[in-house]
This record gives structure tokens, C-alpha cells and sequence, in this order.
């Protein structure tokens, strides 16, 4: 889940989304999946780590959920990719859900959400200082043929995240097999018939994982799509994106790229064996192209198939928030809820080297304003922490108390004891009409304090290439990142560990602290994952403290779903979660 | 005819030629890079080269270009992946030859451009005929008022509204889209009513104003008059001499236009979610996919050429005074 997530969100908004409403509130807990406010306070949302009892299927019954029928899923576009290897962004993850199943995976009970064993038997077991992981994988676990999942699949589905045309995937196992960034150098992957010594599998149910350091949340990655069992009998390579062999409780019937696809039941899925996916509805029909402004139309009408219809992650568009706000049978029928995702200004680190001067940007930065231009409190939740509520570990702390419309004075005091009470600051955005508005806000706000300030916009497509470049001349810029897992260890080292500055890097705001990179390294060797958390928690503040960011909203999900549904909230990827779905 | 036929469709390989030269240049020179879209969050230089390198984005453009020509008569390879003969790129967004997505996406656009040809024609010509017969008179005004009113409406406002009224309150209507009439023949005309409508109501206005107007000149012809004169009946003299003289600028203009919808009609395709060359088109564009952008365009200017062959074929056909020499 990437800052190029955050620009299709972004996109999505510029394309009409969400606008200030005065009715807005959190929808009920049983339409919403427990949606919370959008003004109330913080609620961390730790996932607990399940027990092999809780990994054994099925999964607890959603209550009223029946089985049968058809959901129509209407999308904007159609999914990037359904080939696990290449499945990173919220949508294409929510999308292999259906198709896919991991060694272990997500269960939400009741709004409790734990990691439990998915295809193994448990959460798997360390050794070696959490260095060598194995698993054990359950019996009657079978493809859409009918055929058995065997460990040796699950080898060869990581092998060929390797492979370098299979492009877009995380990267994590791959870095921690080979102790490589460059990891396709240290092994190429599975087409030229060399294995991964690095993965052992001792027998067909038994799988061991040998990293090159140790990581006490390897659970938690290997229940990324990108880490799903492939057969390597059944692998088409590059036509495997439009029809993923199922390990899940579907199986592709049709797909046609940017048309429709449709998914109809797996025969060899038992829920017996899955503790997360219900897979109620018989068939999913996906259709893709419509307008954002058109789906919530046809949601909102829910005539004919529209009534079982919903959407992934099309966000409610501004045109018809007020109405669905305020209309109790639609906001019934309305999930409203924090995502992963989190939009941040970056200072560039290298250019602003004067603390006080990064401190007067942030607490002269018109938060508020910049979040009327996104659709006010719909778009997202205030924050002043680097990770967000979605993190295990997480702790709401707020260093600098700057309100949320920026303090112009304080910032300008700031600014005198900085000695440069003038600074000229670039700022630059993507070029919409949303980030427009955003520049005459911010402009103006940090003018105020003292600041000049040089906007300068630049092509959507181009955005994140200028602001990658490490020697880019701005000073100021957003960006948006969300965890891979609810893991600090997915948010604090990718984005400020400075040795991984390099073009197009996370670390877009080019923060390099030779203590803050030791600390890393010293939380990621711990072995104790409660302690782990703790630490990342501490570093977070740790890094705030010379503000490489001015940190702005931790985002919400807000989409509208077809009255005929039952089941609809949204997952733990952020989007609106399609496993406990089911047709009234 | 068979010489017209043949320098014709040679001309037209050459403009095409011309034109995808053009339009690669002004594509593949673009500063964006699809590589670093399709690259990932965790993308090192190494990873970006390699993709660059599959891609076939690595080499300079006029070899790109000669990569594209030689791809479309002897087929390409990139990385791992096959793209047969004849063929016009690979897309590494759909992850399917263009040639492949362009065939399986053209049924819903030839739908869409013939149904609302045929609307076109049927009523713009007929509205225009109706017109320039009762000249001045209530008919005259009234088809003319329509004319004005549609063309000044535009599709993304009429279709949204129409859409609004008929599919989301009313419920008369299923949703606008396309499905195979092989798989349901009510269901394709069901969903693509709107569309054709729409997309005629805005062209029909145009056609009535342009045939009337042709129809008023062509009946002060002088064969006209000298039909008149010989005593000929007034319908015999409307429907087989003017009619006839008049259409000559009306297919031209409709051979441009049928040309047009082949090509995709972005704004109606979009606007009803109809999965052809045009909303592809549009697609192409949002995701950077340079391929499947130039696929489009050579289509629509594939469309442009032939339609255009085709219309010059027909003027004889229509108009016994022109000859093609």
C-alpha cells in the first residue's frame, strides 16, 4: 500500500470527491463495521496474534448471513493485477482475497481482528532468534481443480516474486531470504529451474523460511497476497494476472480487462479449513468503467442487481454526500471507517536543514483549510503522528500542539530564532483542481507567517517520479503512505531509514539520521514483538521531534453499498472487505 | 473503381504510416514513465532497468519505432511474454496484446456508431427533408427549434440527466452498457438505448439543419425546375431528383462522422460505462499505457481512412453526376 495509492485516492478526489458536510457523522455500528467518529478521539486498532484454536476453520458464522446469490462489484477501473506476485495496492489485494488464500491471514470476529493461521496450522514457529520460521500446513486444503496445496507450492509462489518481470510486488521476503535489496541478483527466480535454498520444505506439509536476520513479524508478512501458493504446473507467467490458478474460495469464470470479470465458486475451497473467508454469495460480478459519480447513482437507485451491488474502495463523491448523509436509509447502507492510509507533507530534509524553520512550516501549516479543499472530515482524521491508529504499538502524542488552521505568530517567533525570518520555501503538487486549492491555502498560510512562498505544479502522471529525484528543488511536498501490515516495521523504516535514499525511494523527504538508523536496526533485531511495538512507538516520537514531516490526515474508507447486503464494513486492507459478505 | 479502390488503400496504409509515426514520437517522447507505474512501492534502479529493458522502452525511439513496424509483420517478444503477428504493442497494464484488447473491445463500440448512425440518419435526414417540404411553415419550426435545442445540448450533460430520469428514478430502463447480442438481444438493445439516443439526439440536430439546407438548394436546381416544368408529380420530383442531388454533401459529412463513432466516442462511451474504443481510449490515458494509447488512435484513424474510401466509393452511387476518375 503505497504513496501511489494515495495519489489514486487523490485522484479519485480531484475527480469529485468528497466535500464538506456539516451532517457528517459515523454510520451505525452494523451498517458501518463499526465505523467510529470522524471528530472523537483516537481508538487504537491493535490486531491481537490468534492461537492455533482460532486458525482452525470455519470461519464464526456472521449472524443473519445466508448463503447465495450474486454481488455485483462496480470499480472505476479494473484491478492493476490478480497475479499474487504483483498484488500490492488496497484494491488488487481486496480483489485476491477471493481468489487466494496465505500461510496465515486476518480474521475478523465481531470487531476483534486477529492474525491466525491460514493455510497453516498457526502463526507459524520461530527459532534461531526468529531467523528460521516453519509451518505446518493443514490437511484437505485444495485448489479450484481440486487439487492438494502443498509446501512445496508455497515455495515456489514466493520464488517467483523474484522473477523481475513480475514487477509491483512487495519485496520483504525476497530482502530477507537473500539479506539483498537487490535481490534478483542473489536468485533469479523459478523459470530458469533454479530453487531458493533459503526455503526448505522437509515435506509436503511443512515449510521453513531461513532469513538472513531476524524479524518477529514475519507472521504478518507472509499473509500479503504477494506470498500465495502457485502450483507450478499451472503458472502461465504473465497471463497469470488476468486468471489467477484459485487457492481461494473463487475462481475466475470470465475476465475481460477493463470490461467485467466474474467469479464463481471454487470447487475445491472447504470451509472447513478457513478460519477467515465465509464466501457466502455464489458468483461476484465485477463491473469496471464507471464513473464514480455513476456508481453512487446507481447505488443510491439500487434498482435491479444494483440492489446487492458495492464497491471495493470507490470513495462517496462529494455530489452526493450531503443527500447520503442526511438520509437515514442511506447512510443505513454506508460504511465509514479509518483506512491505513495516511497523507503527509514531506520536508525535504536535505534543503530545510534548520529545525526551527521545519518547526515554524508545521505550526504555521493550514491543516484544516487544505482538508475543506479534500472534503472535510469524510476525507480523514486529523493526526500529529507519524503512524497511524491502524498500527500495533501506536501512541497518540501531539509534541507541538499546533492547531489545526496553523498559528501564523507562533510560526513567525519560530522563525526569528531560526535567524532566517524570511526563508523562500518551494512548494510543489500535483496538478488538480483539489491540490490547487491547496497551494492558495498553504501559500497563503505560511506567507502569513513570514515565508515566501514559490509553488510549483507539476503533471499527475509526473509527480512522484520529481518528487523521488534526489536532488529535486522543493521544499515541500505530499505524499501518503499506509502499513503493510499493522506493523511499525512496515512504516517507520522504509520511510526514514536514510540509507535507503535512492531515486523514487520512500524516504521521499530524504531524512538521513545516523541514530535514527541505528535505532532501527537495534528495534528490528528484537525478538519480543510487544516490546518491538513499544520501541517503534517511542522512535515515531523519537523522529517527530525534528519534524521531517508535518503529518495531516490518517484517511477514512466512506462508500455507499446496495440495501440487499448484509455483511459490508470495511478490512483490515482499508477497503470495504468483500469475506463476510452475504445476499439478504 | 477497382484503380480508385487500390490507389485509395494505398494512400490510406501511407497516411496511416505517417500518422503512427507521429503519434509514436509524440507518445514514447512523453516524460512519463510507465515503468515506474507498473515498478512498485519497494522499486530499486536495478528492478526499473529491467522493467524498462521488457518493456522495450529502453532503446531509442526511432528504434522503438522500427521495434513497433517490424512487430506488427513478424510479431514481438518482450521478456517473457509473446505478442504475435500482427502485432501493435503489448500492454503491461491489461497484460494482453493491443491488438487483443482493441478486437474484443471494437463489438461495443460498432454497436454504439451504428445504432446511432442509423438514428441519425433515419431522423436527422428525415426531420431535415419534413423541413425544407413545408418551408416556413409550423413543421418547418418546430423540426428546426429541436435541431437547436440539440445542438446546443451536450452528451455528459444529457446523457447524466437522461440516465438520472429513465435508469435511477423512473427504473424504465436497465442500466446503460453493452452485452454481447449473441447473449441477449434484448439485453444489448436494453442497455445501449440511451447511448444511441443520446449520442443521435446531439448529431440529429446537426443532420436536420445541414440536409435541410442542401434539400432548399438542391430543389432550385435547375434540373429540378426543369423536372418541375416538364410536369413530373412534386414527390416523384422530391424523393428522385433532389434527394438524390441533396445527399452528396450529407454523406460526406456522415462518412466523417461514422468514422468519428468507429473511432470511439469518447464523451458517450465514458458516460455510460459502454467498454469501447473510446472509454479505452480514455483508460489508456489515465494509466499511461502507451501501447494500448497508440493502438486507439491508429484505430480511429483507421476508421477515419476507410470510411472516407468508402464515402468517395458511394458518391457514384449516390449521385449518378459524380464520376470517379
Amino acid at each position: 500500500m503505497n504513496r501511489r495509492t494515495i495519489h489514486l485516492i487523490a485522484a479519485a478526489v480531484a475527480a469529485g470527491a468528497l466535500v464538506t458536510t456539516s451532517a457528517c457523522h459515523g454510520s451505525d455500528g452494523a451498517g458501518a463495521g463499526g465505523a467510529p467518529t470522524t471528530t472523537g478521539p483516537v481508538v487504537k486498532q491493535a490486531v491481537a496474534m490468534g492461537t492455533a484454536a482460532d486458525s482452525i476453520g470455519p470461519d464464526p458464522a456472521v449472524a443473519g448471513a445466508k448463503s447465495g446469490g450474486t454481488v455485483t462489484v462496480l470499480e472505476p477501473t479494473d484491478f492493476s493485477h490478480l497475479d499474487p506476485a504483483r498484488v500490492y495496492v488496497a484494491p488488487n489485494q481486496t480483489a485476491d482475497l477471493l481468489l487466494t488464500r496465505q500461510l496465515t491471514s486476518y480474521q475478523y470476529v465481531n470487531g476483534v481482528t486477529k492474525l491466525v493461521g491460514d493455510l497453516a496450522t498457526d502463526t507459524g514457529t520461530p527459532s534461531d532468534g526468529d531467523r528460521t520460521w516453519t509451518f505446518t500446513l493443514k490437511t484437505g486444503i485444495k485448489y479450484q481443480d481440486g487439487s492438494e496445496i502443498t509446501a512445496q507450492d508455497i515455495k515456489y509462489g514466493v520464488e517467483r516474486t523474484f522473477e523481475s518481470t513480475l514487477s509491483g510486488g512487495p519485496t520483504y521476503l525476497q530482502t530477507w531470504l537473500t539479506g539483498k535489496a537487490d535481490y534478483s541478483a542473489a536468485y533469479p527466480g523459478p523459470w530458469g529451474g533454479q530453487s531458493l535454498p533459503a526455503i526448505q520444505v522437509p515435506n509436503p506439509r511443512t515449510i521453513v523460511f531461513h532469513l538472513t536476520s531476524p524479524h518477529a513479524d514475519f507472521p504478518f508478512a507472509v499473509a500479503m497476497q504477494a506470498y500465495s501458493p502457485v502450483p507450478a504446473a499451472h503458472d502461465t507467467k504473465a497471463a497469470f494476472d488476468l486468471d489467477p490458478f484459485s487457492s481461494g474460495p473463487y475462481m475466475v469464470q470470465s475476465h475481460q480487462p477493463g470490461k467485467s470479470m466474474v467469479l464463481v465458486r471454487s470447487p475445491g475451497w472447504n470451509a472447513a479449513t478457513d478460519p477467515v473467508r465465509h464466501a457466502y454469495p455464489n458468483e461476484w460480478d465485477f463491473q469496471f468503467g464507471g464513473q464514480p459519480l455513476d456508481i453512487d447513482q446507481q447505488l443510491i437507485a439500487a434498482n435491479g442487481s444494483d440492489a446487492t451491488a458495492m464497491t471495493f474502495d470507490t470513495q462517496l463523491t462529494g455530489d452526493v454526500a450531503e443527500q447520503v448523509m442526511s438520509t437515514p436509509s442511506l447512510l443505513a447502507r454506508t460504511v465509514n471507517a479509518n483506512s491505513p492510509f495516511s497523507t503527509y507533507f514531506d520536508i525535504n530534509n536535505k534543503r530545510i536543514t534548520n529545525l526551527k524553520v521545519r518547526q515554524a512550516m508545521l505550526m504555521a501549516f493550514p491543516r484544516q483549510q487544505v482538508r475543506e479543499d479534500f472534503g472535510g472530515p469524510l476525507f480523514g482524521d486529523y493526526t500529529n503522528t507519524i503512524l497511524s491508529p491502524v498500527t500495533n504499538g501506536y501512541q497518540n502524542y501531539d509534541l507541538y500542539h499546533a492547531p489545526v488552521t496553523g498559528d501564523p505568530v507562533a510560526a513567525k517567533k519560530l522563525l526569528e530564532e531560526s535567524g532566517d525570518p524570511h526563508p523562500t520555501i518551494v512548494y510543489a503538487y500535483g496538478d488538480n483542481t483539489q491540490w490547487q486549492a491547496a497551494a492558495v491555502d498553504i501559500s497563503t498560510a505560511l506567507d502569513k507567517a513570514g515565508f515566501n512562498v514559490v509553488t510549483r505544479a507539476i503533471n499527475l502522471q509526473d509527480y512522484y517520479d520529481e518528487i523521488g529525484d534526489v536532488n529535486n528543488d522543493f521544499d515541500l511536498y505530499y505524499a501518503g503512505w499506509g502499513p503493510d501490515w499493522p506493523s511499525a516495521d512496515t512504516v517507520i523504516p522504509p520511510l526514514f531509514d536514510g540509507r535507503l535514499i535512492a531515486p523514487d525511494s520512500s524516504n521521499s523527504m530524504l531524512f538521513d539520521d545516523p541514530a535514527v538508523n541505528a535505532d532501527i536496526d537495534r528495534i528490528n533485531a528484537e525478538t519480543d514483538l510487544d516490546q518491538q511495538n513499544k520501541d517503534w512507538a517511542a522512535l515515531d516520537k523519537t523522529i517527530m521531534e525534528q519534524v521531517p514531516i508535518i503529518p495531516w490526515v490518517d484517511g477514512r474508507q466512506v462508500s455507499l453499498y446496495g440495501p440487499d447486503l448484509g455483511g459490508v464494513h470495511v478490512g483490515f486492507i482499508g477497503t470495504v472487505y468483500p469475506l463476510d459478505v452475504y445476499v439478504k | 473503381m477497382l484503380r480508385f479502390l487500390i490507389r485509395r488503400t494505398l494512400g490510406a496504409a501511407l497516411i496511416l504510416l505517417v500518422i503512427s509515426a507521429v503519434t509514436y514520437v509524440l507518445f514514447f517522447a512523453l516524460p512519463s514513465d510507465p515503468a515506474l507505474l507498473t515498478c512498485g512501492k519497494q522499486c530499486t534502479p536495478q528492478l526499473l532497468a529491467t522493467i524498462r529493458h521488457n518493456m522495450g522502452i529502453d532503446a531509442p525511439v526511432p528504434v522503438q519505432y522500427w521495434h513497433f513496424l517490424s512487430g506488427i509483420f513478424v510479431g514481438r517478444h518482450y521478456g517473457t511474454v509473446d505478442c504475435a503477428a500482427p502485432c501493435l504493442g503489448y500492454s503491461f497494464v491489461n497484460e494482453q496484446p493491443v491488438l487483443q484488447t482493441l478486437l474484443n473491445r471494437f463489438p461495443a463500440t460498432l454497436s454504439l456508431a451504428l445504432g446511432a448512425a442509423t438514428l441519425v440518419l433515419t431522423f436527422g435526414v428525415g426531420l431535415g427533408m419534413i423541413a425544407a417540404l413545408r418551408r416556413g411553415k409550423p413543421l418547418d419550426k418546430a423540426a428546426m427549434g429541436f435541431a437547436l435545442v440539440g445542438a446546443s445540448v451536450q452528451i455528459y450533460f444529457f446523457g447524466i440527466v437522461v440516465r438520472y430520469i429513465f435508469v435511477d428514478q423512473l427504473d424504465w430502463l436497465p442500466q446503460p452498457g453493452y452485452t454481447s447480442p449473441g447473449a441477449s438481444l434484448t439485453g444489448w438493445a436494453g442497455g445501449m438505448l440511451l447511448p444511441w439516443v443520446t449520442l443521435a439526439v446531439v448529431n440529429v440536430a446537426t443532420y436536420a439543419r445541414f440536409t435541410r439546407s442542401s434539400m432548399l438548394e438542391s430543389l432550385e436546381d435547375e434540373y429540378v425546375r426543369a423536372a418541375r416544368a416538364k410536369g413530373l408529380r412534386p414527390w416523384g420530383i422530391y424523393i428522385k431528383h433532389a434527394w438524390r442531388g441533396a445527399m452528396t454533401p450529407v454523406i460526406t459529412m456522415f462518412g466523417i462522422d461514422l468514422g468519428l463513432f468507429l473511432g470511439g466516442a469518447l464523451i458517450t462511451e465514458t458516460t455510460f460505462n459502454i467498454p469501447g474504443i473510446g472509454q479505452l481510449a480514455v483508460q489508456s490515458v489515465a494509466n499511461a499505457d502507451l501501447p494500448m494509447m497508440m493502438g486507439t488512435v491508429l484505430i480511429a484513424c483507421t476508421a477515419m481512412v476507410v470510411s472516407g474510401i468508402v464515402v468517395d466509393a458511394c458518391y457514384a452511387l449516390i449521385d449518378p453526376r459524380v464520376r470517379v476518375s
